[in-house]
């Protein structure tokens, strides 16, 4: 298993400090060769003319089979996702988890293929520990926005060809001194991302969706900001996290893809909570119950 | 030089002769487990000696920085491809140091024409499960041997330091673990407390005995392991006092929390403070 690193050790002087000390987790599974994203260089090598990648079907880069949603209330962000997974017209699996915790600190919310989504989450993942634990300080929140940028468009031969296309939203905070005595940089509140297809990422002031059956809860989301009288980052934890809920069962009436409560088989949505001093939070389902006694 | 066996063993024996010379004034590093978790702790140099290497996995170490710095590098770099690949669970310290760590420093002490590893390190690894008896703890040396202390002698601490004598003693002392009496009526004395320490500053207090040991100046009096060990203060105030003294004041302590436990990976490595140690 860890032959690769071998040399690095055998041969302590040829091998200068710069080939291993970057920190760079994607650096390292390539080097190893157990990056789970197909080099895109490679790909349009196999597919004959250089530089070129093979576009399958054309493929569309918005709405993807699901329903994530975010926004701010008073005190953070709330984050959340229904549980439904689809291939075409069939239900594949009732209990995905979309909303993912990628250190205490980040959340990302996924929308797309699951299987290069759930890849992307774990490389995330590995990538800020590896980056803590070598570089011995943690990773910036910029650099953490950077870096699910960078996995989406390491994953761009995959989403030409309409295959591995994921769009995801991130919620994270900055806290220095929680890792580290050593901790880099001013704290930054709960702040949410969203991205596109290609990668790039997008500041998000009050909400942010993804997923086919967002334009359904985004339009709730406008409506009830502009004319409820209760702008959504005015409310409280609790009715924040109503909020989410019934947005969520709003884009489950209009979209297949996205699934609702199912009260027979209690699979409720997935939400989390990022406060301010507190990290990140799951919301349980009996919480959920309480704070819409109509589930 | 290769095709000569000769000079090869010559080669070889001045290569262990220069990396002894050059870590000899390595400061002490102790490691200990018990309920709380395992304490990693060493006076405070001017280069950190503790690092956090996985989820349940610690490195205490003493040597070159730069050396140490590589040794870290490959320990993590192992360990975080293998998490990644297969899981976290997968990552064990016998997989490590059997199959990466171990072959991978005598292969560079072998190396006789490349600059060698000054390194000597313990590792230390949490168990997923909950007790403290399944604790493991493993010396590393520059030349790639390792040894694993596991259990009732991960309880009782391990040590590395830089001094050959001391560390020799050390190891007589534990080969012995009960004092002779001259009274045959008498059992010999249990030289270290039985059981695992089951709060911090217990932990903490048989880890600065230990330091204690390695720090005391008996060596150059001649005194033997015995000697030395019964002379080290058991009583916390004064071992502080003359744990502190020897380094310069402060001291680098770090803990792989037992209670951080969770059921997927978590991190439960952390600084330990003084305070909490009682030690400030």
């Amino acid at each position: 298993m860890m032959t690769p690193h071998l040399p690095a050790l055998a041969a302590p002087v040829a091998s200068g400090p710069a080939s291993s000390f970057s920190g760079d987790f994607f650096d390292l599974l390539r080097r190893t060769g157990t990056s789970p994203f197909p080099d895109a260089a490679a790909l349009s090598r196999a597919g004959g003319a250089p530089g070129a990648v093979t576009i399958g079907h054309s493929p569309s880069l918005s709405a993807e089979a699901t329903t994530v949603i975010s926004f701010h209330f008073r005190d953070g962000v709330v984050i959340a996702g229904d549980r439904r997974a689809t291939a075409g017209h069939t239900i594949m699996y009732d209990r995905a988890d979309k909303v993912i915790e990628i250190d205490a600190d980040t959340v990302m919310a996924i929308a797309g293929t699951p299987a290069t989504a759930f890849e992307m989450a774990r490389t995330l993942a590995h990538s800020f520990q590896y980056y803590r634990r070598s570089q011995l300080q943690p990773l910036s929140l910029e650099a953490k926005v950077r870096a699910l940028g960078r996995l989406i468009r390491e994953n761009l031969a995959m989403t030409l060809q309409g295959v591995g296309m994921v769009v995801p939203i991130l919620a994270a905070q900055h806290r220095p001194g929680l890792d580290a005595a050593l901790g880099a940089g001013a704290a930054i509140p709960p702040t949410l991302y969203f991205y596109d297809a290609l990668g790039a990422q997008f500041l998000a002031v009050d909400h942010a969706m993804s997923g086919s059956g967002s334009p359904a809860a985004r339009s709730v989301l406008n409506y009830i900001n502009r004319w409820s009288g209760k702008l959504a980052r005015e409310r409280d934890e609790r009715e924040a996290i109503a909020l989410a809920l019934q947005l969520l069962e709003v884009a489950a009436e209009t979209d297949t893809a996205t699934g609702g409560i199912d009260r027979r088989t209690h699979i409720y949505p997935q939400v989390k909570v990022l406060t301010a001093p507190g990290g990140t939070r799951d919301v349980s389902v009996e919480e959920m119950r309480e704070v819409l006694p109509g589930i | 030089m290769i095709d000569e066996p000769y000079r090869w063993l010559e080669a070889v024996q001045n290569r262990r002769e220069y990396i002894e010379d050059r870590i000899a004034g390595g400061l002490p590093m102790v490691v200990i487990a018990g309920t709380p978790g395992i304490l990693l702790i060493g006076p405070r140099a001017s280069t950190p000696k503790i690092f956090e290497i996985y989820d349940r996995l610690a490195l205490g170490c003493l040597g070159h920085p730069a050396d140490l710095e590589r040794v870290r590098q490959a320990a993590i770099d192992a360990a975080h491809v293998e998490g990644f690949t297969r899981s976290p669970h997968d990552v064990t310290a016998r997989r490590l140091v059997n199959y990466s760590l171990g072959p991978a420093l005598k292969n560079a002490f072998e190396q006789i024409l490349a600059a060698p590893l000054l390194f000597r390190g313990l590792l230390a690894e949490l168990q997923a499960d909950t007790s403290a008896a399944a604790d493991n703890i493993w010396i590393l040396d520059y030349d790639g041997t390792w040894r694993t202390a596991a259990g009732p002698d991960a309880a009782r601490g391990c040590l590395v330091v830089g001094d050959k004598q001391k560390q020799a003693a050390w190891e007589k002392l534990c080969a012995h673990p009960a004092a002779h009496t001259a009274d045959a009526a008498h059992p010999p004395a249990p030289r270290f407390p039985e059981g695992p320490a089951t709060t911090l500053p217990e932990l903490a207090g048989r880890a600065l005995r230990i330091l204690g040991f390695a720090l005391s100046p008996g060596h150059g009096r001649g005194d033997s392991a015995a000697e030395i060990w019964a002379s080290v203060p058991s009583d916390v105030a004064e071992l502080k006092r003359l744990v502190l003294s020897e380094s310069h004041g402060s001291l680098e302590a770090a803990l792989l929390d037992r209670t951080l436990l969770r059921p997927g990976a978590a991190v439960t490595f952390r600084p330990a403070t003084l305070q909490e140690l009682a030690i400030a």
